[in-house]
């Protein structure tokens, strides 16, 4: 393979993974902080519904 | 579908042998639960009547009252009162108490009557109590409380087939307490004057082992040479013995590197796989070892029962920083590193004197630190590593660092004020026993396991962050300072060197303080890098770290002044005793302490504090002209 093309791919793959991590760090701390304020935003009860 | 199983929840003071209870009556069945933002944890297991039925049990923390605001009391209490959103209230209570200490642990059984859900108590350690003379009598201690009483010996399956049987279908109905409800003045005479029916001394008493451990143990000069000498065990043991486990750790993950680095070509990817994830689980991994042998020290202390002793004779001393005797353990761990310490800080029952001993563990200098002290502190003497001076200065850093964390100890409890109940018990002395080693080496997996899922994948995901931040934006060259530069990390850096200028530091240094964020021992290595220092395979740290210190010795800033005078030597020095350079440690403050707002703000006052005395030393240096 060529090594200018797998430095690019591996460019990609990287930034993808560090991508993905930023999401699930910011959709885990959402997910926490709605579990704290008391669950659902509009209703405001445990349980979505 | 089968029925959710009616729950029981096993009640008791620390000690009390409830654990024992629960792994008797469950068997391997346990599991452990963990409360999001509180990291008490919950066991929960399952059992038969001898009728069938099945049975969840959970197990719940150890305490001496459902009042206190320790994380340990209100787990125990809300899951009790049904206000814990994770369980509603348990259908029985069995509440365990210490036969031998029966006016002690009928307290909390009496809180837990006063709840209202129907009880039974089971009457642990009888064998104890009537060794050492005390005539018992459930039959009594039933009628007073109006309550089953079932007299049992969990630690040899004794009486567990007759507490099951107590628990059979329908359950015992809710008691009418018969002292005013809400009144602990009421409660506590109560509780004394059935505890003093229901367990009458036959004998005078007599001194038993544990009187005559306690008359050395306890002793005012003998007690703290003993003390002193088990201390000393437990640290150079942590030390050492950790250190096999850790080099093997190293090994495996240079090994995976290399295996990576030999299958993968060269690029991002890779870099990523070895240094961010491969790397960075390593950074978590490699405490484990401190953090395994810490905690089966800590039970070892605690089920024998020295553990009382040590907090009883540490108490005075500890006083002076406005903690207890408690908060010693945690402290002496942080020196290894700060996050077993952290986490050994879970035995401490005051939740605010817990939170101010999390906040200033990190200023006892942990192990990672040594890299950069032996890198810095020849720099400032002259010569090679070693000699008397040399020691001296370090122990300087150790006593800076611990003074300082007392100091600051000080002046936040008395920020934060009294706790809102205070702890009676809290010197209250255990007879001894011999350490249960199943209890012991089952908390010390748990304690294991909890730490790796739960630090591991935020401090991983941190780790991968902090790469992507020290690689991108890319810059094609040859210099690694032009590369650093160009990531955010060196952007970072170039933005704050007119603050650390002020400190003695250029943007290199800036840099190679800022990529120590991972861990603080990577400055060394960043150092190197950034200052085009050859370091020579297979040579030595001692050689390089000499490598490095002579190319230091000849950078000099532009107006000719050389760059790393003994000031900016002192300054570098005070912002590595006093910084929170290492983001794992923060990840498991805010896990310990329940929110990232004590983490945050712990980062921020440190960083804070080490940037000011920095700045002070080196101005002051200067004015004394050793710039």
């Amino acid at each position: 393979m060529d090594p200018a093309s797998s430095t690019d791919w591996q460019t990609w793959a990287a930034i993808s993974v560090v991508v993905l991590t930023v999401l699930v760090m910011v959709i885990r701390t959402a997910r926490r902080s709605r579990k704290k304020t008391g669950g659902c935003g509009k209703c405001g009860s445990g349980d979505c519904h | 579908m089968e029925p959710k199983p009616e729950t029981v929840a096993l009640a008791g003071n620390p000690n009390a042998g409830k654990t024992t209870l629960f792994n008797a009556l469950c068997g391997t069945s346990a599991k452990v639960g963990n409360y999001g933002g509180v990291t008490v944890e919950v066991k929960k297991g399952e059992f038969f009547t001898p009728l069938g039925r099945r049975l969840e049990l959970i197990d719940l923390p150890g305490t001496f009252s459902l009042e206190g605001g320790s994380p340990d009391q209100r787990i125990a209490s809300d899951v009790l009162s049904g206000k814990n959103e994770r369980h509603p209230a348990p259908d029985l209570a069995v509440c365990v108490v210490d036969a031998s200490n029966l006016e002690r642990h009928l307290q909390l059984a009496l809180e837990v009557l006063e709840l209202g859900i129907p009880t039974i108590v089971a009457l642990n350690m009888v064998d104890v109590a009537e060794k050492s003379g005390l005539r018992l009598d459930p039959v009594k201690l039933s009628e007073e409380l109006g309550v089953p009483v079932v007299p049992i010996q969990a630690n040899r399956g004794k009486g567990l087939t007759e507490l099951k049987q107590a628990m059979r279908h329908p359950f015992p109905s809710a008691p009418e307490v018969r002292w005013e409800k809400g009144n602990g003045e009421a409660r506590r005479t109560f509780g004394l004057k059935t505890a003093d029916l229901a367990a009458r001394r036959a004998t005078l008493h007599s001194t038993n082992l544990s009187d005559r451990l306690d008359a050395v143990l306890l002793h005012p000069v003998l007690g703290w040479v003993c003390f002193l000498a088990i201390m000393f065990a437990l640290f150079w043991s942590i030390f050492s013995f950790a250190g096999i486990p850790m080099g093997w750790i190293e090994s495996l993950q240079e090994s995976l590197i290399g295996a990576v680095e030999t299958r993968m070509s060269e690029g991002d990817l890779r870099d990523l796989i070895t240094q961010g994830i491969i790397g960075g689980v390593g950074a978590v991994v490699i405490f484990l070892p401190q953090i395994l042998l810490l905690f089966f020290f800590i039970g070892l202390l605690e089920s024998s029962g020295y553990m009382a002793r040590a907090a009883f004779l540490m108490d005075g001393v500890m006083g002076r920083a406005g903690l207890s005797g408690k908060a010693f353990l945690p402290l002496l761990s942080s020196y290894a590193c700060a996050i077993p310490g952290v986490m050994a800080t879970r035995t401490i029952d005051s939740a605010k004197e817990r939170l101010v001993t999390i906040f200033v563990a990190p200023w006892m200098s942990c192990s990672a630190r040594l890299p950069v002290y032996l890198l810095l502190v020849p720099m400032l003497l002259g010569g090679s590593e070693g000699g008397t001076t040399q020691a001296l200065v370090f122990l300087a850093i150790y006593v800076l660092g611990t003074g300082t964390a007392f100091i600051v100890a000080r002046i936040l409890r008395g920020h934060l004020g009294p706790d809102e109940v205070k702890s009676h018990f809290l010197l209250e002395l255990p007879p001894y026993r011999l350490p249960q080693w199943s209890y012991i080496f089952r908390h010390v997996l748990e304690r294991g396991w909890s730490f790796l899922r739960k630090a591991g994948t935020f401090i991983l995901a941190l780790m991968i962050l902090l790469w992507a931040a020290t690689t991108y934006p890319k810059l094609e060259s040859d210099d690694p300072a032009a590369v650093m530069a160009h990531t955010v990390v060196g952007r970072v850096s170039d933005f704050i060197e007119p603050i650390v200028k002020p400190l003695g530091f250029d943007g290199r240094t800036g840099t190679a303080i800022l990529t120590s964020f991972a861990a603080r021992e990577v400055f060394v290595g960043s150092m190197a890098q950034l200052f085009r220092v050859e370091v020579a395979e297979g040579e030595e740290e001692q050689e390089t770290r000499a490598h490095i210190r002579d190319r230091l010795a000849a950078e000099k800033w532009p107006d000719g002044r050389p760059m790393f005078g003994p000031a900016a030597v002192i300054s570098l020095l005070i912002f590595y005793i006093y910084a929170l350079q290492c983001l794992p440690t923060s990840a498991v403050v805010a896990r310990e302490a329940g929110s990232w707002k004590w983490a945050v703000g712990q980062f921020f006052f440190m960083m804070a504090f080490a940037a000011i005395a920095s700045l002070v030393v080196y101005q002051a240096a200067r004015l004394f002209g050793l710039a």
